[in-house]
Order: structure tokens, then sequence, then C-alpha cells
């Protein structure tokens, strides 16, 4: 028998109790488990997004909200369009390696679903590094190129002619499948940009223009330049750098916020566990003063009783990382919902440090919320053992 | 019954300690959070109802980064031309377009940023509560300066007084001191609309146009043709309002879902703690029901136990956030973009209604088992050792 | 009977003990200067109306608790001034308890719970665990948890329990006091069958029999000795 043994088993003394402190713990380092593991996953997917996006600068049409970006990158339908011609003026930007024409639209079924049609020209190529294409990409008018999702939602096989949804009676065939990259292009129906234009009935106008920098690092000196040229005073230019640091700094601070009332809430759950085991102790008199009584000693005592705090804690930790990895899922799928600009990929990220730190954690706390106990009982008498008589206090 | 019930609670007073705190904690943390939500969200309207603009003139880019790089004391990315106020006056559907310049010198050694705003007399018609409290209700000369009451304050100037402003080398002298409009207007430091445009290098350029239409139903007109204004992009307050709320609501509601998960860790540390009670007391409750008390009774005991811990923990609570609150104020305002100059941290009498609710929730859920534990004790167990 | 047995030494010397206990305002003297001897190989039996003071006697003397004046010296040690770690040793290694609830740990299996005294001197527990369970006769109990026990079986284990780290001295409180009269019966017997061995025992009992098996007798009225 060794010590851990011997305070393990007089766990299972009140199994009710101690669940339920276990569980307190658990909750609480689930929590903190979870943010530690988004915050990483949510960095780590916005920059994914903004590789795959592959542009630098985004051009978008004036008076477009905030979340222009973030349409771009999901797909959606757009409010406003830019004219074609501006296309010209921002290619002849000097720093602008590419200068890739977007035409995208949203179109949405009786049940919600979206159906996202992106209108391109070939030199989207040129931006897309990440793209496989099974095929070719498309060149004629009804030709398509369909993302690995969207062909396995519809069912299409590379080189059939399939009915576009949410058009009527319009067919396109498929030239070419991508290989799935992890993003929303997997979704998208891209399509040649002449073709949407017409289907959509916006001849000559764009929806966004993705631009790619020789120098990314002259950011600033290239975003000022589109900014000053002619059609510069009729577009938005949106330097996507910026915007994802404005994001990233919001959530920082969110996640600041975040981490301290799963802190509190950690604090809170080793407040129980020493009232739990507080509790346990003052019960366990008798037993105590036995021990000590059979030769142990003060310290013997509070070794036990700390020991049991410390696995007590221990337990819930490892139980809040359980529970933690089993509803990962739906707590991604409920953040997204509730934060503007979450990237596609998964948010929750798992790494081995963030499971150290919070089985750490655990065991700090169980040693500062197991000495108060430990020490009561170490204290407790062992006169306790022998039944006193009647008259004495 | 109450005295009966808080009796048994102080009878072991570190036990009840622990679980009171546990809970308050987490209960200190949601007050927080509902008083500040409540307050951030009714500064933002009222500061945007009193404005009397129906939309704003902006340069192109992202507005709210512009606002958030205006606030930390950054020269703005661009900005609009006067040609654009130009513009706006021109249109039929305009009644009042006011031109600002907005800017901000650093004080990192104070931890604050001044704002100054460059104004002329156009902008008085969009401030009805611009009241002098002190000193010319407008600027005599090119080289003056209107305080807000709270920028005076800091300041301690009064009319009369010069005010030197390092960063850009400029003196001035101040002409007015504003009465308290409750809004940001409060903390900013205004001058004429030439002298900001000289302070900060911004000739002839403004930071954005204030519109009053003179038939709000003609908004969709009116944005429509003055979208078109070159270098320039139409946002009405409520949109922008709308997404900071946006913002701020989603990160709201990630805060009280994690403060959720500590209020759940503190109900189950009252639970435990009824729970030992109860079984603590086993001999003493089936005495009470061997002579006469019914089930319903004993129950009833416990759950006032349970509730007269919560409410403990929720006043607690309370006291706490009132407490620290304006701590915790001091650091999300450094966070949240556009904070206004209020203080957020309002605890109304509905949000510590909400608070005793939610803690009364609490201690009927935790003290449901012990309750129902403790009813069904038989009477007068005997008494007989462990 | 008076003539002590085999050994001519000490174990245990009381003078004048005394202990007063504050309870609110009043003062209870619980002990009241009382003295004793008892030599190597002695089975004491401590006797007395509830009340007079035994189960003080017995904390005394089995270095739970200081008296408030007196000497006691325990196998050659001055207990009254001992310090905390000095009783704990002699606890742990000198003096074996019984009790009258047994005072089992109900999560630790009999052979455990027979072990721990030998856990707490840091020293390898199975031989000698698995010996002193044959001596009581409970060698195919070891893996049982104590609620699995008869009363008798488990005052058995808790008796193999207090002979662990082979002490000198075995103090009882009531052993007999929780089982019916034939398992009393086989307690007693044991018991008889220890001190044979050499074991001296000093036990507070109410039970007849046991006092009867015991050489002598200390009678506690009110704190005081009525007869040695």
């Amino acid at each position: 028998m060794t010590w851990l043994e011997l305070s393990f088993k007089e766990w299972q003394r009140r199994p009710l109790r101690t669940c339920v402190a276990t569980a307190g713990v658990a909750i609480a380092v689930a929590a903190l488990f979870s943010l530690l593991a988004f915050q990483s996953g949510y960095r780590e997917g916005m920059r994914g997004e903004l590789d795959r996006l592959g542009a630098h600068v985004l051009v978008v049409p004036k008076g477009c909200p905030y979340d222009a970006a973030s349409m771009a990158l999901h797909g959606a339908s757009w409010p406003c369009y830019l004219k074609q011609r501006f296309l010209d003026e921002v290619r002849g930007v000097p720093g602008v390696a590419t200068a890739a024409p977007v035409f995208m639209t949203a179109l949405y079924d009786a049940l919600g679903n979206q159906t996202v049609y992106v209108g391109v020209e070939t030199n989207i190529l040129a931006l897309k590094r990440g793209w496989r294409i099974t095929g070719r990409p498309p060149e004629r008018d009804d030709e398509v190129l369909v993302g690995s999702e969207a062909a396995r939602r519809h069912d299409w096989q590379l080189g059939e002619k399939v009915p576009l949804p949410g058009l009527r009676e319009r067919s396109g065939t498929v030239t070419g499948v991508l290989a799935p990259t992890h993003g929303a292009d997997d979704t998208f129906i891209h399509l040649p940009l002449s073709s949407a234009q017409r289907l959509f009935k916006h001849k000559d106008e764009l929806t966004h223009i993705l631009v790619r920098l020789a120098d990314p690092d002259d950011l600033d000196h290239a975003v000022a330049l589109l900014r000053g040229c002619d059609a510069g005073l009729a577009m938005n230019v949106v330097p996507l750098a910026h915007v994802f640091h404005t994001i990233r700094s919001l959530v920082n601070s969110t996640r600041l916020m975040l981490g301290c009332i799963a802190l509190v809430a950690l604090l809170v759950a080793g407040a129980g566990v020493s009232n739990t085991l507080l509790m346990a102790v003052a019960e366990r008199g008798r037993d105590i003063g036995v021990l000590r009584a059979i030769g142990a000693s003060r310290g013997d005592i509070f070794r036990l009783v700390w020991l049991e705090t410390i696995q007590v804690c221990l337990s819930g930790a490892i139980a809040g990382v359980g529970i933690a990895f089993i509803t990962s899922r739906s707590l991604e799928t409920w953040v997204r919902s509730t934060l503007p600009f979450a990237p596609t990929e998964t948010l929750i990220h798992w790494q081995w440090w963030n499971v150290w730190a919070c089985l750490i954690c655990a065991i700090a706390l169980g040693c500062a919320a197991g000495f108060l106990p430990a020490w009561r009982a170490a204290r407790m008498p062992p006169m306790v053992a022998i039944r006193t008589g009647k008259a004495l206090a | 019954m109450l005295l009966l019930a808080f009796r048994n609670l102080v009878r072991r007073p570190l036990r009840s300690a622990l679980a009171v705190s546990g809970l308050a904690s987490a209960l200190a943390v949601f007050a927080c959070l509902l008083a500040f939500g409540h307050g951030y969200r009714r500064a933002l309207s009222a500061e945007s109802d009193r404005m009397g603009l129906q939309m704003m003139l902006v340069p192109l880019g992202c507005p709210y980064d512009a606002a958030a790089r205006v606030l930390k004391g950054k020269s703005l990315e661009n900005s609009l031309p006067e040609s654009a106020l130009e513009a706006s006056r021109r249109d039929p559907a305009v009644a009042i377009a006011a031109p600002i310049l907005m800017a901000a010198t650093p004080r990192p050694d104070q931890g604050r940023a001044d704002m100054w705003v460059g104004l002329d007399e156009t902008a008085l018609a969009l401030k009805p509560w611009w009241r002098v409290k002190a000193g010319k209700p407008w600027f005599p000369d090119d080289d003056s300066v209107i305080l807000g009451c709270d920028a005076a304050e800091v300041e301690m100037r009064a009319p009369g007084d010069r005010l030197h402003s390092p960063e850009t080398g400029q003196e001035l002298r101040v002409a007015g001191v504003l009465e308290r409009s409750g809004t940001s207007d409060d903390s900013l430091f205004f001058v004429p609309l030439r002298t900001a445009q000289r302070m900060f290098g911004q000739e002839n350029r403004l930071t954005a146009v204030a519109i009053r239409l003179r038939d709000p139903a003609l908004l969709r007109e009116a944005s429509e043709r003055l979208q078109g204004v070159p270098g320039a992009q139409i946002v009405t307050p409520t949109e922008m309002m709308g997404t900071f709320l946006n913002l701020v609501g989603a990160v709201r509601t990630l805060l009280f879902s994690i403060v959720l998960v500590a209020m759940a860790v503190g109900v189950l540390g009252v639970f435990n703690t009824l729970l030992a009670a109860v079984v603590e007391r086993t001999n003493e409750l089936s005495v009470m029901r061997a002579f006469g008390a019914s089930r319903s009774q004993i129950g009833c005991l416990i759950t006032t136990e349970a509730l007269l811990l919560t409410g403990a923990g929720s006043a607690v609570g309370i006291l706490l956030a009132m407490v620290g609150g304006h701590g915790i104020e001091k650091v999300v305002k450094q966070f949240v973009p556009l904070a206004p100059t209020e203080p957020l941290l309002t605890l109304t009498a509905w949000t510590l209604a909400q608070c005793v609710g939610v803690g009364a929730l609490a201690g009927v859920v935790a003290g449901l088992y012990p309750a129902w534990r403790a009813s069904r004790l038989p009477p007068a167990e005997a008494s007989k050792a462990e | 009977m008076n003539a002590p047995p085999n050994g001519h030494d000490s174990v245990l010397t009381a003078t004048a003990l005394t202990k007063i206990y504050r309870r609110g305002r009043e003062q209870v003297r619980a002990l009241d200067d009382v003295s004793f001897d008892v030599r190597k190989g002695d089975f004491i039996a401590v006797v007395g109306p509830s009340g007079a003071g035994k189960s003080t006697l017995l904390n005394i003397v089995g270095c739970m608790d200081a008296p408030t004046s007196g000497k006691l010296r325990l196998l050659g040690h001055h207990v009254e001034n001992a310090t905390e770690r000095e009783r704990t040793l002699l606890r742990r290694e000198q003096i074996g308890f019984v009790f009258q609830h047994f005072g089992l740990l109900p999560t630790l299996t009999v052979a455990e719970n027979v072990a721990l005294p030998a856990f707490f001197a840091r020293r390898p527990t199975e031989d000698r665990v698995k010996e002193l369970l044959e001596k009581v006769g409970l060698s195919r109990r070891g893996e049982h948890r104590p609620h699995e026990l008869s009363g008798g079986e488990m005052q058995r284990a808790a008796i193999a329990r207090a002979l662990v780290n082979s002490p000198q001295l075995l103090l009882a409180d009531e052993p007999t006091g929780n089982l019916d009269t034939a398992t009393g019966g086989t307690i007693i017997d044991l018991f008889r069958q220890l001190n044979t061995e050499g074991l001296t025992i000093i036990a507070v009992t109410h039970n007849p029999a046991l006092a009867g098996a015991a050489r002598r007798q200390i009678a506690l009225h009110d704190g005081r000795t009525a007869s040695i």
C-alpha cells in the first residue's frame, strides 16, 4: 500500500459528495481548456484563411459594411457592385502583382441552404496557389469548376452535365473538381466571369477584386496608391492584414476577459473542494483519531488529507479535459454562430501543452485547497478516538 | 423557520462562508457583466439618439477601423476631401451638413488621449445640448478652444486661461466651458474647423460630414446619391452602432456563458454543503419529525437554508461588483472601442433584481436534492453509532 | 490478586495524576490524584461507574492527552512533558489500542487495516500482517472489507492491528462493549492468551467477565481510585 492508494481509498467514503466536488473542478477545467484550445485554433484558422484567400488586399464597393471581408471569404450575396473598368486602374497601380476580378452571388433554396456562385477569370489561379484541380478550369460559358464539398453534396461527377442549383433551366458541364482545400472554396461553384455576369444580369460589374502584391511587406504603400488612384475614390480598399489585426486584438482582449472568468470558475471549484474536504474531515474525526492513536503522526495525517484533495482536483481536471474533448464539436458550432468572422476550419486545436497546463493548474489548486482541511485534520487530538464520558465537554 | 435555518448555517461558519464566497464570486462577475452591457447599450443609443442626424459621410475604408485609430491617437489612413462637404450641401434632400475634423493627441503618461474636434457653426444645429457653463458660447477668434466640462476639470482651465497643446505647438485661449451633456462631448476639446485643420496638418480635409435630412423618409434616395461622392461613403449611425453592438454582444454572450459555468460550480458547492449538513444532522432532524414536523416542513427548512446561502452569495456578490466594478471598468475601456465616457457600470434596480433572482434560482436548484433527502428521514431514527 | 506474574520491570508508573477540564465556568476534575503501578505481564481491568474518569485515564496512559498535573513514567519515558513527536512514537511502537467501536477504516480491506501501524512506521507489512491474521484466526478474511465481518471478527482484526508493531502494552477501551456475551467471551479468551504470552494489558470495561479474567482491578470513582 502506498500513500496515494491510502488517500485514494478514503475518497470512496462519500461518493456522491466527492463526485459533486470533482464535477465542479471538471466543469471549470473543461471551460478553461476549451478556452485555451480555442484561442490558438482561432489564430491558426485565421491565418489559414488568409493564406487560402491568396490576396493581400481586398477591393470592395463603397458603402459595404465592415464584414465585406467576411463575405468575400465565406460567400454571400453582395448588396453593391464595382465597375469592371476599375479593374484596369487597379492593375495599373505599381506593386500589384495580380488583380483577380470576382463576381459572387449566393442563392438560397427553400430550406435556406446556400449555393454560392463565383465568377472568375483564369488569373485567379495565380492567387490560389493551394488549388489542385482534377480536370481543368472552366473556359467556355457553360463550364463550371466545383469545390469538393459542393460536388459531394450534389453528387456530381467530373464531365457530367448538371443542373445548376437555384437557376431555373440552366445547366453546366463539370470540367473540374477541386481537391479539398478545407476552406469555403470547397462549397463554391466557380464559373467564367463573363458567364456569371450574364447569368446574374450584372454586365460589366464585379463584387470584389482580389489583389496580390508583389511585395507583401509594402502593404501600406500599395494601399495608399490604390486609394489614391482615380477609381480609388469610388471603391473601398481593405488591407486584409489590418482587418485581421483588428479582429485579432478584439479576440485577444475577449480571450483575456474570458480567461479571467474561467479562473474565477476554477477558484470557485477549489473553494468547493476545500469545503467538501473540510466536511469530510469533520465527519471522519473519530477515524482520524484512531489513526493517530495507532501511530500516525500529525504530518502523516496532513499528508493523507492533502493528497486526497490533490487527487480530487486532478481527477476533476482529467474529467474536465475529457468533457472538453467530447463537447468540442458542439462548442465550435455555437462559437461560430456567436462570433463574427469565424474561420471555417476547426477552431478548437488540440495541443498537449494545453492538457499539461490544465493538469498543473488543477494540482496547484488542489495544493492550495487542501491546505486548510489537511491542517485541520492534523490538529485533531487523538483523544477523539476514545468515547469520552458524558460529563466531559 | 427563517431563524432556525439561519442559526443552523451559522453553526458551521467556515463551511457556510466557503460555500457563500464561491457563489458570490460568480455572481459578482455576473452582475458586472449585466451592468456593463446595460450601461453600454444605453450610452451608445443615447449618443446616437441625441445626435439628431440620419447619416454620416465618412472616408473610404473601414469605419470601425478608423474610429479605433482615432481613439488611439493614430493618424487616419484617409480622410474626406472638402469637396464632399460641398457635394452634400448641394444635395436637395440635405437640410444640414456639418463638417467635423477629429484628431487625438495621445498622453501615454496620463493613460489617456485628448480628443480634438474641429467644427464650424453648422454643427451647433446638430448639438442642441451645446450650452456654455461659463464664457462665450462660440469661438470669438481662430485661436480659441471650448472645453467639455470634464476636459476643463482635467486641464484645470477656466474661460480666459491659456491652453497650450505641446504636440501641435498651438497656443489657444479658453473661450468657454460647456455644461455637462452626458455625452462624449464632455471630454472633448473643441476648436474652429480651420484651426483644427491647421493644427493637425489636414488642410482641406475632413474626418466626417454629419448630415441631417429635410425629411427622414428621404434616407434611401439621399444615400444612393451621396454614395456616389468620390472618396466618401455613407454610413448611418444605427449601422455603426449596430456593428459595435454586434461585436460587443458577441463578446458578452461568450462572457456570459463562462459566467454560467462559474455559477454552476458555485451551485455545486452549495449543494455539497447542504447535503453534508443534512447527513450530519440526521439525528436532529429525526427528532424534529418525532415531535410532529411534517415532511414538507423539513424540506422547507432545508430549502430555506439553501436560499439563505444563495441570498448571502448574491448580496456579497453585488457588493463585490460595486466595489470592484470601477477597476474592471477601467480595464475594459481600454479594450472596447468607442467606449462612451459615461460610467458604464450602472447597477440599476433591474440588474439587482436579475442577480437576486438568479441567486434564488440557484438556491432552489442546489437545495432540491438535499431537501428531498431530509424530508424522507423517518422520525427519530434511533441514535445508533455511525 | 496482587502478585505480579513474571518480570520485575515496571511498565507504567502513575503518580498523582490529575486532569481538570473546563466546562463553561465549571471545573471538572476528571481525575484526581490517581497513582498506580503496572508491571510487565500485568492484566488490569479498570472498572467503575460511568463518568468516573476511566476513559480519561486511558487517554492519558495512552499518550493521547496530557495530565494537568502529576507524573507518568511509561516504559522509561517521562510522558507528562513529552513532545508530540515523542508521544506519537510511543503510540506507534510501544502501545497498541483496541476500541469499543473497533475503529477499522471502512474503505480498506482487513489486511490493509491491520497493516496500518507498520505502514506509518515505514516498515514492510506483508509478512507481519499474515502472521497476525493467523494468530487471531482471520487468515481467510484478509481481503474482505470490515462491513462484511461480524462484530467479533472486526474486534479480532482490531486486536491484530494493535499488535503489528509488537508493542509492550495493549490498551483496550470497552473491547466487548459492542459484542454479545458469547462473542465477548472469545475476545476475553484472546486477551488471556496474549497475556499469557507476555503482553501487558490494561482494559477499561463494564463487563464483569472481562473484569474477572483480569489479574488485577483498579476501581475509579469520581476520578479517584477506590482500591488498588
